[in-house]
């Protein structure tokens, strides 16, 4: 008897799971990777592995870059930017308008491109671009900033000499915006900072907490961070080393890494797990280096987090060592790169180096140990280059 | 003539053995009556002998706390496995006749289940102090919960027969332990809604939540109660509490469909 209480029971149970309902359509509506065909990406792109874009979620705008030869509005190359089809890898069941794989003209400023889900509810509009490549300036004063699409945050740029915009400048704001909901833009670890500065604003770092959410995730600081290269926000929680994608494609070759901080560290250096440990004291690190920017397959290949000083596609880093912590008054430093290898001027001249300038408010803040309250503040940095003209 | 006095006499014939047929069956029917009463009373109590008593229940509780009907966002069960423990109460019941009667008692129980599920673009949003993530998660959920309290049931007793009784009614429930926590993981979550940024969540480092604390502590629903007699004194029984009321409180967000704790008992009782 009990054994049938029990199967009546045991199918009760069953029913409920054997209620799952039909599977609803996709909701999402992405662009998750564009693709141009091309037999001969090298004679136009800026490389051979441009033509294939990963577009990161958070994207619209797709970029697609050209060679140095086409900074020359007439040159004869962009006729074939007149007839250029892409493919485009989609969301399950979304749909694209133009056609997937049809050819355009994108000389007029691009093409714009429409996905709709597949369960019709949701749609993008994506910009798809082809541009010259954006030569990387090396003077930095920070005054270049911007709010980002919701105004949660600022976001820093430069003017290139064409005067573009270039979005050179990342920081681990958009993880710290999805940690910290709650924090105001002033609560941001890496914000603009009228008080202190050389000049106009300098930009202010600070090692924040990232609340109980960054427990949740055992990621319980924020480092104040800004780089040249980019921030990967959907890597963020799973691999925040994989996150910070240091470096952009660079032509020249840099000799001198020079500019001013204010630093003061935090009370409480903590660990990743976040028990103080005493006697600790926090540092700042800035510091920048030149890498190639393919591996040994050809690739295209980027620092990040976990071997952006340790790599062996390193070829010269400049790095502040002596670390000055001092928040009365500014330090200057002015540190020669440190050559770990020859430069090859062929690749240089093709963009085969990254540039990368760093400063974050705590030297471990992306393994997550650091004193909450940490503070670097940096302004009027210059990267001086070979042959420039001064 | 004589057939008129055929027919008069067939007549009285068969009226007599209908009377003697239906004679036959009354006490046919009456004998078998006291057979399910003297049955009735071997097996339990009649409104003969004042119909009162009370009956110990100690069980096993199985089940699960979960939405109803599945939404369609959760895509597959892959794991579940009751987390129950024993249940303990007495029930005093009153019989009016023969069949029917009231009952109402005081259990404590535990209750509890793990599950995994795969969901799709499940909406969710995790509120942590005053920081909120939400959007629309797609991948792995593992959720864990246990209760343990006390349950008050007022049932009405209807006897089938001799020795099958079944309850059903109302109960109140107090949990005096609550917890609901878990974790998802090898998915992603599209932030806002499902245009927005994409964040992935590995089952390496997996986002852990806990919503305890946003737990009622009473809640209610009905009871079934069918009880076996076994021998003389002793039942099984098995039972269940089919909550009608969200283990949330009203103004929990983070999920957004109400889950209702459906919980069974097996066990045996003793009455008298």
């Amino acid at each position: 008897m009990r054994k049938i209480f029990f199967g009546l029971s045991l199918a009760a149970i069953l029913g409920l799971v054997s209620c799952i309902q039909d599977e609803p359509l996709n909701a999402e509506c992405d662009i998750e990777q564009a693709v141009v065909v091309t037999d001969d990406a090298e004679a136009w792109l800026l490389n051979a592995s441009e033509a294939v874009q990963d577009v990161p979620s958070a994207d619209t705008t797709i970029v697609f870059y050209l060679r140095e030869e086409f900074m020359d509005e007439n040159y004869e190359g962009w006729d074939r930017l007149k007839d250029v089809a892409i493919n485009f890898r989609l969301t399950p069941g979304a749909t694209i308008t133009p056609e997937n794989g049809s050819a355009h003209d994108f000389t007029q400023g691009g093409v714009y491109y429409h996905v709709t889900s597949e369960d019709g509810a949701w749609q993008r509009n994506y910009h798809v671009m082809f541009i010259p490549v954006q030569p990387l300036t090396v003077t930095y004063d920070f005054e270049n900033f911007r709010w980002e699409s919701l105004e949660r945050y600022c976001e820093w740029f430069e003017y290139s000499d064409q005067g573009n915009e270039i979005n050179m400048w990342a920081t681990a704001n958009p993880g710290f915006a999805i940690s910290k909901s709650s924090a105001t833009p002033e609560e941001f670890p890496t914000i603009p900072w009228e008080n202190e500065s050389i000049s106009g604003h300098s930009v202010k770092l600070e090692t924040r907490d990232t609340g109980l959410f960054g427990v949740m995730m055992n990621m319980r600081i924020a480092a104040g961070n800004l780089f040249i290269g980019t921030f990967d926000v959907a890597n963020a929680l799973q691999d925040a080393m994989a996150a910070t994608r240091f470096g952009l494609p660079f032509n020249k070759k840099p000799l001198r890494f020079e500019g001013y901080y204010k630093f003061k560290p935090g009370e409480k250096f903590q660990n990743r797990t976040g028990v103080i440990q005493e006697g600790w004291v926090d540092d700042p690190d800035l510091y920048a280096v030149l890498y190639e920017n393919t591996d040994e397959n050809g690739q295209s290949f980027t620092l990040q987090g976990d071997n952006v000083l340790t790599h062996p596609n390193i070829v010269a880093l400049a790095r502040v060592t002596d670390r000055v912590h001092d928040f009365d008054n500014w330090t200057h430093f002015d540190i020669p790169f440190e050559y770990y290898k020859e430069i090859d001027e062929e690749r240089l001249k093709t963009y085969g180096y990254n540039l990368s300038v760093v400063f974050t408010s705590s030297i471990e803040g992306g393994a997550f140990c650091g004193a909450v309250g940490s503070t670097l503040l940096v302004d009027e940095v210059k990267v001086t280059c070979e042959d420039e003209d001064e | 003539m004589k057939r008129l006095k055929y027919i008069l006499m067939t007549l009285c014939f068969s009226a007599a053995g209908l009377l003697q047929a239906q004679e036959s069956m009354k006490s046919l029917m009456d004998e078998r009556r006291e057979n399910r009463e003297a049955n009735y009373a071997k097996w339990g109590p009649t409104s003969e002998h004042d119909g009162m008593g009370f009956i110990v229940r100690a069980g096993y509780v199985i089940g699960g706390t979960s939405p109803l009907p599945l939404p369609a966002e959760i895509r597959k069960i892959n794991e579940f496995s009751p987390k129950g423990g024993f249940s303990l109460g007495i029930d005093g019941y009153k019989y009016f006749n023969m069949r029917w009667g009231l009952s109402a008692g005081l259990r404590f129980f535990m209750q509890g289940m793990h599950t995994g599920a795969n969901v799709k673009n499940y909406g969710m949003s995790i509120v942590m102090g005053e920081d909120i993530v939400s959007g629309n998660f797609t991948g792995t959920d593992i959720t864990e919960t246990r209760m343990s309290g006390f349950t008050i049931p007022v049932m009405a007793t209807y006897r089938v027969g001799a020795r099958w009784t079944f309850n059903l009614g109302p109960y109140f429930s107090y949990w005096i332990y609550r917890d609901f926590d878990g974790h998802v993981f090898d998915g992603y979550l599209r932030e806002g809604s499902p245009v927005g940024q994409k964040i992935t969540i590995s089952a390496d480092n997996p986002a852990f939540y806990d919503f305890s604390d946003d737990m009622r502590s009473c809640s209610w629903g009905m009871e079934f109660c069918a009880d076996f007699r076994v021998r003389e004194h002793l039942n099984v029984f098995g039972l269940l509490d089919w909550g009608l009321s969200d283990v949330f409180k009203d103004d929990f967000q983070t999920v957004t469909f109400p889950m209702y704790p459906i919980y069974a008992t097996l066990g045996v009782a003793y009455y008298y």
